[in-house]
This record gives C-alpha cells, structure tokens and sequence, in this order.
C-alpha cells in the first residue's frame, strides 16, 4: 500500500468507526494494528479519541516495545 | 519553400559529405512537416524528386544510396502520416511516384532472410532498418493518404504494386512490413481489404510470412474494429497456432487484441471464445497486462463494453489459475476507481481478487478510496476488504 493512501484510509476507517458494533470491533482492531505498524500518526487521534485513539496508542505502544 | 527547394539543390553535396548529413536534412524536414500544417507533399516535391535523381547516380556508394533511400521513406511516411498529400491530381500523382521509384530500390528478396522467424518487436525493428521495410511502409501510407484525400488514382499503382510484393513474399523483411503497413493497405482501397487480408494472412501465404506479418501487425497498431472485421479469419489462425505452442513467446499484444475484439463484440470473437482461449494458454505477466485492459474498462462509462469488461473480471476472480504467478488479480484492482456500480465492484470483483491475493494489489490507492466510498452503504465488505488490504500491504511506514 503506498503512502498516499492514508488519507484514503483513514477515511474508510472514520465511516466504519460508525457502522454496526460488529464492524466497530473490526475497525478498531485495524485501528490497533496499523498503528503497531506506524502506518497511522498521533494525528488520527484528533479525528477519533476516546477508546479508539486508546486503539492506536496501545498498538504505536507495541510498535516501539519491539526490539 | 524557398530554403526546401534550395536545399533540393545542394542536395548532391549533402549526400557526399555523408549519410549523418542526409539524416540531419530529413530529420530537420520531418520535424517542419510536424510543426507547420501549411507544409505539403508539394513543399518537399522538389527535394523528393532530386533526391531520386541522386539515387539513379551510378557513382553512388550502395552505403549512401540506402542511406538516403531510408531517409526519403521516413520522410514520406512522416508527410502521409501528417495528412499532407494534398495539391493537383498531377502534383499527387508525382509524390506517388516518388514512392513507386522508392518500391524499385528494396533490396533483393533472397538477401533478407527467410529463416527463422523474428518475434514481434524484433520483426518490426529489423525490417525498419532496411530499405525495403521501409519503402513498404511509406508507399502503403503515401498510398493511404492520398486515398483519404480524394486522390484514389495516384493510390492505385502503389496498391497494384504491394500486391505483386504480397504475391511474391519470401523474405520475413517484407513480410514484416508488409504487416506493419497493412492497416494503411486496407483503408488506401477499402472493398479489396479483405483480399489483400487473405493473400497477406490467408492460408495460401507460407507459414513462417503469415505468422511474421501478422505479429509485426499486431505488435504495430492497436486494436480497431474497422480492422478486425476484416481480419477475423487471421486473428482465428494467430490463436490457433498459439494455442498448439507454436508462438511461445508471442507478445501480449495478441491477448490485448483479443481482448478488446470481445469487448467491442466483434461478431465471432465470443462465440469463437477467444479471451478464454488465449488465457488459458498465457503466462501471468501476459494475463495480468490483459485483465488491466478489462480492469481499466470495467471502471470506465456505463455500456455493454463496461458491462462485458465487469462479467469477464467475475469469471477471473472465481478461476483457479488466475491465482498462479501473483500478478493478474493484483491488476484486477484497477476497477476500483470506478464511477458507476461500485457495489458490485467491491463485492464481486475487487474484495473476491483481494480474497485470492491476501491483500496484495496493484492500486491500492484506488482500492482504499473505494473502501471509503462504499464503508457506509457495504460496510461488511468494507471492513473485508480493508482488513485484507492492510494484511496484504507489504510497504514499510515510518
């Protein structure tokens, strides 16, 4: 996936973030994983906070616990 | 005018001081032809016509004579190409013969090779670099041109001429171009297209002529209706000889031909099934550049092509030999930045390829946005396919 598609991510993720619990869950796992990847920023958080921007901490968090 | 008619004078020293001299003045020509639409055949006429004269000179090195016959064929062909063969019947009819005396200095059929055949773009870059390519390209296009505008009489000759090229064919050289011109053929004398296609491309021609000629066509041109009504039979025979092997390492540009013969409904492409036929016997890379093609119109305007294009994709999706190699359902992504229909190009095409590739794909811009677009009205796909996207998303993130 290329860089440029962040935007584009994101946006995905926002409309999601309001869909059905179910799919809730899915994208703030998503949300968590990209995050253990560094493929989302800090900013997001101003989008989203609350439990999500919890999401992204936890997975920034794991990122740079890795060796 | 003035400067080309002077440069038709000095044209004797130019060709003596040497072959770069010569290609230096028909490049600088070329390029006015280009640039100035008030340039015709008539402008270069005296430069034409002396040039000739240079060329019966007897005292000229055969080097420097073909050197300046490929000069004046690519010269004609950039004026026939421009639309420029335009002036009296008579001044027309003079540039004709200018093409018609270029035909007598092709090199001799037995000295161009007939053995093994040249692949596509090979074919087509030898054959440029003799005299005899050449000059077949540029009298078929001189040919064509003059036709178009209005001057069916001066076309004739050169086509009569072609013809007895045609009927005499050994060499791949001429083969080649007479391939790679054959467009220009067809359209110069429209009700005789199809029986030059069929001396061309028929069965009568030697199999390794056939088989040059048309590859050198079909890497040459894309794919016209106009043309594949009239070559039906000899796209039939092309895949017929791929699919025994014989063609190996045809080029791609078959399967796009094809490809697009299906989409526009070319009467007998579908029932003949020649998409399937060729896929079945192509490798990835070649499938992937053809389900491009079908990807790209899928995501294009509303009709039956797009239509056709969407059905084809669902077939590809759900086969299990699209999957070998990893390169065509990757390109299948570029349907996403579809305008109309993008339900069922998330549910049946994209997140079905997605499914197949773990994620990996070719646009993975175009999918994201259609994933965003669709995340409200299909979110269960929406969240399937992200979820693929991000696993399948091999790119390293700050």
């Amino acid at each position: 996936m290329t860089h440029a598609a962040t935007d584009q991510l994101r946006e995905g993720l926002s409309a999601l973030l309001d869909a059905r619990p179910d799919v809730t869950a899915q994208a703030r796992q998503l949300i968590h994983d990209l995050g253990a990847r560094g493929a989302l920023q800090f900013r997001d958080l101003l989008d989203w906070g609350g439990p999500v921007s919890d999401d992204l901490d936890a997975g920034a968090s794991a990122r740079l616990d890795k060796p | 005018m003035a400067d080309l008619a002077r440069f038709a004078d000095a044209l004797p020293a130019l060709v003596e001081a040497g072959p770069e001299v010569t290609a230096g003045l028909a490049r600088q020509l070329g390029q006015r032809v280009t640039e100035e639409a008030s340039l015709t055949c008539v402008s270069l006429l005296p430069f034409l016509e002396r040039a000739f004269q240079e060329l019966q000179r007897t005292a000229l090195a055969s080097s420097a004579r073909s050197d300046l016959a490929l000069n004046v064929a690519w010269l004609l062909e950039r004026l026939a190409e421009a639309e420029r063969i335009h002036g009296s019947p008579v001044e027309v009819q003079r540039t004709a013969d200018v093409a018609l005396r270029l035909l007598d200095e092709r090199e001799a059929e037995e000295s161009l090779g007939t053995g093994t055949p040249a692949r596509g773009w090979e074919a087509l870059e030898r054959m440029l670099n003799t005299v005899t390519g050449s000059a077949i390209r540029a009298a078929a296009a001189l040919a064509a041109a003059a036709a178009a505008a209005g001057h069916a009489a001066a076309a004739e000759p050169i086509l009569q001429e072609i013809d007895d090229i045609a009927g005499d064919c050994r060499s791949l050289v001429t083969a080649a171009a007479l391939g790679s011109a054959f467009p220009w053929i067809a359209t110069a004398d429209r009700p005789a297209a199809e029986r030059r296609a069929a001396v061309l491309f028929g069965p009568a021609a030697a199999a390794s002529t056939r088989r040059t000629a048309f590859e050198t066509y079909v890497v040459s041109w894309r794919y016209t209706s106009r043309m594949g009504q009239v070559l039906v039979d000899a796209y039939e025979t092309a895949l017929a000889a791929w699919e025994t092997g014989a063609a190996p390492s045809w080029d791609v540009a078959l399967g796009q031909h094809l490809a697009v013969a299906d989409l526009t409904d070319l009467p007998g492409a579908r029932s003949r099934r020649w998409v399937e036929r060729w896929y079945a016997q192509a490798a990835d890379e070649e499938r992937g550049a053809v389900t491009r093609i079908l990807a790209e119109v899928a995501a294009g305007e509303a009709g039956a092509a797009c239509s056709r294009a969407r059905d084809l994709l669902r077939w590809r999706v759900a086969v299990p030999e699209a999957a070998s190699g990893g390169r065509e359902l990757e390109e299948v992504s570029w349907a996403s930045s579809a305008v109309h229909g993008r339900e069922e190009i998330l549910a049946e095409v994209v997140l079905p390829a997605l499914e197949r590739t773990g994620g990996r794909t070719m646009d993975a811009r175009g999918v994201a946005t259609l994933i965003a677009r669709q995340a409200r009205a299909q979110p269960d796909d929406a969240a399937r396919a992200l979820r693929l996207l991000v696993d399948g998303d091999e790119s390293t993130w700050p």
